[in-house]
Order: C-alpha cells, then structure tokens, then sequence
C-alpha cells in the first residue's frame, strides 16, 4: 500500500489556521454566493474587510451551509504575525508557487510583489488568505479578490473563472473579452451606462454545459483614468481618486448600480472590440477561433494552473455560441443598444 | 526514413478549431493563431507527419511550385522550433505518398500570427530570499 505523502503547505495549514484564530478577536463573517455555491468569508478585523468585500457584497446571501470556507487576515491590524514557515527561500517556482504542495487536493501560492499567500485544501473546501501587511493591498486586488482560489476551486468542475466583461438584458448576455486597450472596459461600462444588466467587466465565472452561463464575481469597473471623462455619472464612484497617476480607476458599483447587477447571464455571444475612431458601431461575425484566441490566452497566462482545463472549456464556449468583433463607434449610446438588438434577434450583422 | 515533429511538451496549449489553431506557451507567455495552411500544417505535425509529407499535403492541396512549398515550410518549421512550439522527434519513420487532389486551391505560406502583449505577466522576478519572518521579502522594498 503507498504511504499518503503530505505536502508542505498541508502540514502548515493548521498552524496557519491557528494564527488566524488569534488573529479574529472579533471576526466579521459574510457569506456570499459564487457560482450557485455558498463560500463563507472569515475577515479576522476590518482592515481586509473593509478593502476586500466590497467587491462581493453584491453576492451576499444569508448565513447557511457552506462549499468553500476562507479565513483572511493580515499581521499588521491583527498584531498576529504568521508563523515561519517550514519550506525556505528555495521553495518557491517561478510564479510564487510553493513547491511539492499544488497537487489535486491542495493550492499553495505566495503571490510576489503583492505578498499575499493563498493555502486551498481542495477536499476539505479551507483556504486562508493572509498578507503581512493590508497597506500592500493593491487596487486590482481589491478589483478581484480571491481569483486565485476561485480559479483553483472551479479546476475540475463545471467552472471556470476568464478574463472577460459581461452584460446583458432578460437574463441573457454577451461576453466582451480583449486585451488592454482594446475598448473591453469602455464597452463594458457604456452598457451599464446604458442600463444593461452587468455582470463584471474584467473577471467573470463561466459555467459550461450545454446552456453556458456566466456567473458575476466582482461588482466592480476599472478604467484608464483618461477615459473617465466618458462616462460623468460614474466619476463619484472612484475608489482610488488620490492615486490616479499610477492606478487606473477602480470603481464599486453595488451600491449605486446595485439593480443593474446580476448574479448570472445565459452567454449567447463572445464580443470582440475594437476601437474604430468612427461614430458609428458595427457587429462583424467571427470565427470561434478568434474568441477562443480573445479569452484563452490571457486567462491561462494571468491565472495559475490548470491550463489545458481552462483551454477546453473556452474553446467548448467558442463552439458554441457565435464570436463577433464589436467595431465600437465614437457614440457610445449605441453600443449597449447594439447588444440589446443582437440579444432580441433583430439585429442583422454583417458575416464579412 | 525521414524526421518528424513533435509539439513542444507540457508549456504548450493548444486547441484546435477545424483548419485554425491557438497556441499558447505557458513559458514565454507567448500566444499564436495559426490560421489556413499554417493551421493545416500544425495539424498535420500533430498527426506525425514527415518534412516530406507536410511538403506533399501542401503541394497537393494548393497551386504553387513546389520548391517555393519547400522554401516556406522550412523557414515555418524553424520558427516554431525557435518559439519551443515543436521540437524534432527523436523518432523517424518512413513516408507515405498522397495522391494530389483534383482542384488545387490557391496557395498563401503558413504564417504564425505571434502574440507577446502577455508577456510582462512572467516578468516578475522569482523570490530568491526571505526575511527573518521566514516569508519572503517585499520584492518593491516597502514595509
């Protein structure tokens, strides 16, 4: 019979779970619904509480039995330092990765730069998030907390969190995917502008199947200061004002827009912009490929592991429902009327 | 007994969408479409199929001399050697013959549609030394 083989990061675990319980004097829970599954949030004080849950809030849900439990605290409010852990300076890969403990049934990353350590036990559904320090806590993390562990929970299943905004009307919805500067954020938010239902506009849940549906993660927007003239209405909104220069501008929509936040969308089309500097927006059909090409690449290469997983159910997503570029106009009122037209059938577009 | 290809191991992920593909390296943080004959030959690479069999599958197919179909296949094969997309197969085996199709389709040389906006994703310098915590140090200096 093979001896189980327990992982680093698995044996310190319950001392990192013991930190956090010194930690949470008094903790803050919040449950919250992703993916149609309860995950239950322990916030160990108000310092990560007040930085990370605005992004969820707009999935809370009422205490009840849970799938995925995750205690997040940092040393520097809680006066609770993590302790040292039984892995050295060389066992970290190449992306914070801990070596010999990301295997099926646990994840264990120090994301660099950042210093925020992620530790998922997959079978048991327990993950902790800790940082030294909530001062570190960049404003993109605030935009799409615990993507890492959400990406490591869908692996295996029906899920798949990918790099793409999502709006829609009558419980159906499109995708708009695109790299940086490609009119994916301004697209994304002329369709909230435009009173589109919205469901994220840059990290969104897939859930494949026959029926493909997107689930929202974050109540959130980010958008390259310069193109915050735009869009006047939402200018308040902007959690980061003091710090323009070096962020793009991060923005909490729950409670201004929280009625045009939605759970989840029936996906019935991949949009891909593409800025024109003409008035007028256009749909052009498209090839699956290119909306596999659109999301795959930077969701596998932004998120860690499981990219063969991640390439299958995007390419399954690109097969089928139709891809189309979104030439977008300088009138951006036209845009989330397009989309509407597109989702009722009445819109005729070109298959050039 | 002639050479064949294979792809380029666990860093590369590939799918593929009738004769057009999207390769990524997990790597280089390098991505790429391969769409028309560079499509048709990657797929054919995955078959296992000869220098001389990607040669005849074009020249089969599509109206163009054949030395120009050696010429662009060459230089192709380099390129996704240099982007560690395949890697020369320690195995050979010998050719098969294909017949020429009856209307050959106008020819355009396998091209990669190569992609580097990702790239500065893999940028970041590994941890290379923690601090007396035991955790790794800040890799910007701040407290």
């Amino acid at each position: 019979m093979q001896e189980a083989v327990v992982c680093p990061a698995s044996a310190f675990f319950p001392e990192a779970v013991r930190a956090f319980e010194r930690a949470a004097l008094n903790p803050i829970l919040r449950y919250y619904s992703i993916g149609d599954r309860v995950w239950r949030l322990e916030f160990a004080g108000p310092a990560l509480f007040e930085l990370l849950s605005p992004a969820l809030e707009h999935l809370a849900v009422p205490e009840q039995a849970h799938a995925v439990r995750v205690r997040l605290f940092d040393s520097e409010s809680t006066g609770v330092p993590m302790p040292a852990p039984p892995w050295g300076q060389d066992g970290y890969g190449p992306r914070g990765e801990i070596e010999g403990s990301n295997n099926d049934d646990f994840f264990a990353v120090f994301q660099q730069g950042v210093d925020i350590l992620h530790l998922y036990d997959v079978a048991a559904g327990e993950a902790i998030y800790w940082t030294p320090t909530w001062r570190a806590i960049p404003y993109w993390e605030r935009s799409f907390p615990l993507r890492s562990v959400i990406h490591r929970w869908s692996a295996h299943q029906e899920f798949q969190p990918i790099h793409a905004g999502a709006v829609g009307t009558d419980g159906e919805g499109v995708l708009i995917v695109g790299r940086g500067g490609s009119g994916k954020s301004t697209s994304t938010l002329a369709c909230l502008e435009g009173g589109l239902h919205y469901a994220g506009d840059d990290y969104v849940l897939l859930e494949t199947g026959e029926a493909p549906k997107v689930h929202s993660l974050y109540g959130t927007a980010k958008l390259v200061p310069d193109n915050l003239h735009r869009f006047p209405r939402l200018q308040s909104l902007v959690a980061n004002a003091d710090r323009l220069e070096e962020e793009k501008a991060l923005l909490f929509l729950g409670g201004s827009h929280g009625g045009q936040l939605v759970r989840h969308l029936a996906v019935r089309a991949i949009l891909i912009p593409c800025v024109t500097g003409l008035r007028d927006s256009t749909l052009v059909k498209t090839t699956p490929m290119a909306g596999a090409l659109a999301i795959a690449p930077t969701t596998i290469l932004q998120l860690l592991g499981d990219s063969h997983g991640v390439m299958r159910k995007v390419s399954a997503l690109a097969r089928q429902v139709p891809t189309y570029q979104l030439r977008a106009g300088t009138d951006l009122p036209q845009i989330p009327r397009l989309i509407a037209d597109l989702l009722k059938g009445t819109h005729g577009s070109s298959a050039d | 007994m002639e050479q064949i290809y294979e792809i380029g191991g666990p860093n590369v992920v590939r799918e593929s969408f009738g004769q057009e593909v999207v390769v990524v390296h997990l790597e280089t943080g390098n991505y790429y479409s391969l769409e028309g004959t560079a499509g048709e030959v990657w797929s054919a690479i995955e078959e296992g199929s000869t220098t001389s069999e990607l040669e005849q599958l074009l020249a089969s197919r599509y109206s163009a001399e054949q030395a120009t179909i050696r010429e662009d296949l060459r230089e192709f094969l380099q390129e996704l050697v240099s982007e560690k997309l395949v890697h020369p197969s320690e195995t050979e085996r010998r050719v098969k013959t294909l017949a020429p199709a009856a209307n050959r389709l106008p020819y355009s040389a396998p091209k990669l549609g190569k992609f580097t906006d990702m790239q500065d994703l893999l940028l970041l310098d590994p941890i290379h030394d923690v601090d007396e915590s035991g955790w790794p140090l800040k890799a910007n200096g701040q407290a």
